[in-house]
């Protein structure tokens, strides 16, 4: 697996990696957007915007179990067949601005006492995987993925003022 | 529109995706020759309604016409 240590994955900065080439172990941290559903009342979609990959829940908590279980099932797949997760073709550059926006405007989502106000969530993921191939019987429940502690989750509020991120 | 699992499932299958039902948790999978595995939301299994931007997600990692593959739906 060819992951390099870059500070800026796919020129996106709020993404961090590196390697302890000790433990030989690679830690990727991936930011994950949740927002209410369009289309489907109650239910909440997570992206994992490092590896474009979209999920959903029932809750903004479901939406991102859901993205983590989806990101590991990602993770050991792409290492079984001898190809870099990091590879895959990442979110477009708006979402990435909404993240930019949250990190700048957004709450600490357990300080958010009505989830009716909440516009969009943003969540992280750490991952850790070996920097070396992966054996046969891998499987996606030995990839360790982490949810980030909840009071590092942030929220974008409707009733914010001043600019917001743009969820239409 | 929204679509059932079941309809993403019929639907694929016209574009030589195929969906699997894993051994355990809560996603199922699409795969495609000569492209990466995606996993599908399946909390609800076949029943699960999946979102707009799940499925334009779904058609640009597979290279579909999302207009095309709704018409399938």
């Amino acid at each position: 697996m060819a992951l390099e240590a870059d500070s800026s994955n796919y020129g996106q900065p709020s993404v961090r990696i590196y390697i302890e080439m000790v433990s030989k172990l690679a830690e990727i941290n991936l930011a994950v957007l949740v927002t209410p559903s369009s289309s489907i009342p109650g239910q909440w979609v997570a992206h994992c915007l490092n590896l474009n990959i979209v999920t959903q829940g029932d809750s903004i908590q479901h939406a991102i179990m859901m993205s983590r279980e989806a990101v590991a099932q990602v993770v050991a797949d792409d290492l079984l067949h001898g190809l870099d997760p990091l590879e895959r073709e990442p979110a477009d550059p708006e979402c990435w601005a909404m993240v930019a926006d949250i990190h700048h405007q957004g709450l600490a989502l357990t300080a958010v006492e009505d989830p009716g106000r909440i516009r969009a969530a943003l969540a992280s993921l750490r991952v850790v995987v070996p920097t070396e191939a992966l054996p046969d019987h891998a499987r996606p429940q030995e990839i360790e993925v982490e949810m980030l502690p909840p009071a590092w989750q942030l929220a974008a509020l409707a009733d914010l003022s001043g600019s917001r991120p743009s969820l239409s | 529109m929204p679509a059932r699992l079941r309809e993403i499932r019929r639907a694929a299958g016209k574009f030589d995706i195929a969906i699997t039902e894993p051994s355990s948790g809560s996603h199922w999978q699409a795969r495609k020759q000569g492209c990466r595995m995606y996993p599908l939301p399946a909390h609800n299994g076949l029943r699960t309604e999946i979102d707009d931007k799940y499925i334009a997600a779904f058609c640009k990692h597979f290279g579909l016409e999302e207009d095309e593959f709704r018409k399938l739906l």
